[in-house]
């Protein structure tokens, strides 16, 4: 954590080397996030790219609490989200064709195939919102449960209880062939 | 602690031993009790898991890694940029062309016209740029002379490729940018001047911070963004010039009656092209140079194209983001002329 302190901090003074590893640090995990969230990808490489530049342009008013820096990357990867579905339900487009991710499959072998991430996107849709952010920064954030609860403000029990209810909504969302 | 709360520990528990690689059955095998229960859920997870775990494609991510690294060189310039700050911006003018004709003299000016970015005269070519946009005053002549130095920058990109040096590539690359955007804005503001004006930004304007130090979200760069009710503006932006005479704040001071450059104006063929243009009434002017522009835009990509196919891989990055700022530019440019 110190290390990460120092590297921030390094950052924070326009080192190219320390920004350049942050970056390539979260790059990967920011985008898979964004994808899960929007079941999107070429909106998501938009938004991922825009994530760190904004996080470029207001790191040095970044304060280090303890909390990986990626929890504030996946804040602003949040409010980011927020903002492309509140732009797109005001452009009143259709909402995700649940079709592009159920194909033409028989219900029956959709559980023997690979799921693909924007069928579970639109699983995940079917969730609450916190249990949608915990299958997010869990699966394809890749935190931690004591990381989630730092970047959703609640404790490790908590997030546990939500990993929870979580997979057993999930689980019947799919079993259910709702995304199929 | 409760039946449920154990459980959820166990779930955890048998999450991270998944995700280091351990089997489910070995998970199971300690906790039988719950393995009914259990087994479900770490299939579902395990299968969400392996969903989520996509990579970005490797184009997106060398152009992302790209924009990044630019976008950390263009916060550079700011902490150098405040001593002119302090001048009002007709003193910024006059100081630039002292400067220039008394420090540098009539016959260096003339000797830097040619010099690339890593020559000692480059600096003087640059201020010289400067100063005779400070005294041109129609935009479509400003335009028009946009159009010229963009040219200077593909040549100097061409220059310093074939010399391997990368980062002096992107340099003038981000000049060649900055300069088209500014010529595509001219374009515009030219024909209406005090229309607020929509078009396609390449950078987007930076956003406010929100509370708890997260920025708040902006809009990401998009080539033809639809006009939404209460989206951001978006305005072509033309960036600051990196040398000592801020061109913005030389193009917006007032205009004295003075000659229209200091040094001796290069006369290329081309060049004489463009002196044509400025004769005859402003449609005929912007027909000229419409037709200036777009030949521009054919030889820049073409030479630039050429360009990337015999470079090394070491310099392909730079070549082709040079490549999508010339299209992206001249085009946009041709638009807002059309």
């Amino acid at each position: 954590m110190q290390e990460e302190e120092s590297l921030i901090r390094r950052a924070q003074q326009r080192d190219q080397v320390a920004l350049t590893q942050l970056y390539e640090e979260n790059f990967d995990k920011i985008y898979r996030y964004i994808v899960l969230k929007i079941g999107d990808r070429t909106e998501a490489e938009d938004m991922t790219q825009q994530v760190f530049l904004n996080a470029l342009k207001s790191i040095s008013s970044y304060r280090f609490k303890g909390m990986p820096f990626s929890s504030w990357l996946y804040r602003i990867a949040h409010n980011q989200v927020v903002d492309y579905f509140r732009k797109k339900s005001r452009r009143a487009t259709v909402p995700l064709d649940e079709s592009i991710a159920a194909g033409e499959d028989d219900p029956g072998q959709v559980a023997e195939r690979k799921l693909e991430v924007e069928e579970l996107a639109l699983a995940t849709k079917k969730l609450t919102a916190a249990q949608q952010e915990v299958i997010s920064l869990r699966f394809a954030g890749e935190l931690s449960v004591a990381e989630v609860g730092r970047v959703m403000g609640k404790s490790a029990g908590a997030v546990k209880a939500l990993q929870h209810s979580a997979i057993v909504s999930l689980r019947k969302v799919i079993s259910a062939g709702v995304v199929s | 602690m409760s039946k449920k709360s154990e459980f959820d520990n166990i779930l955890d528990e048998c999450l991270e031993r998944l995700i280091s690689g351990e089997a489910i059955e070995s998970c199971l095998a300690g906790y039988p009790e719950y393995a009914e229960e259990l087994e479900p859920l770490l299939r579902t997870a395990l299968e969400a898991r392996e969903a989520a775990a996509i990579k970005p494609r490797p184009e997106f991510r060398e152009r992302a890694g790209y924009d990044f690294q630019a976008a950390i060189r263009e916060m550079e310039p700011e902490r150098n940029q405040s001593f002119f700050g302090w001048f009002p911006r007709w003193a910024t003018v006059v100081a630039a062309v002292v400067v220039v004709v008394l420090l540098a003299g009539t016959g260096t000016v003339a000797a830097s016209t040619n010099s690339l970015p890593d020559e000692p005269l480059y600096q003087v070519k640059l201020a010289t740029e400067a100063v005779r946009l400070a005294f041109t005053p129609s935009p479509l002549s400003k335009a028009e002379l946009y159009a010229k130095f963009a040219d200077e920058r593909v040549e100097e990109i061409i220059g310093m490729a074939d010399k391997g040096k990368v980062e002096q590539v992107e340099k003038a690359t981000e000049r060649m940018n900055n300069q088209l955007i500014a010529m595509a804005n001219l374009a515009v503001s030219d024909r209406e001047e005090d229309t607020q004006v929509e078009i396609a930004t390449f950078e987007s304007a930076p956003a406010p911070m929100a509370a708890e130090e997260v920025p708040a979200p902006v809009p990401s760069p998009q080539p033809a963004p639809a006009p939404e009710v209460e989206a951001p503006q978006t305005q072509l932006k033309a960036p600051p010039p990196e040398i000592e005479v801020p061109t913005e704040a030389v193009e917006e001071a007032p205009v004295p009656a003075a000659p229209r450059a200091v040094g001796p104006r290069e006369d290329t063929g081309r060049d004489e092209d463009r002196g044509r243009a400025d004769k005859g009434t402003k449609p005929e002017h912007q027909a000229r140079l419409i037709e200036i522009v777009s030949e521009q835009a054919l030889e820049n990509s073409k030479k630039l194209q050429e360009l990337l196919e015999r470079a090394p891989e070491s310099l392909k990055p730079a070549l082709r983001r040079a490549l999508e700022v010339a299209d992206n530019g001249y085009e946009q440019a041709l638009r807002n002329l059309d």
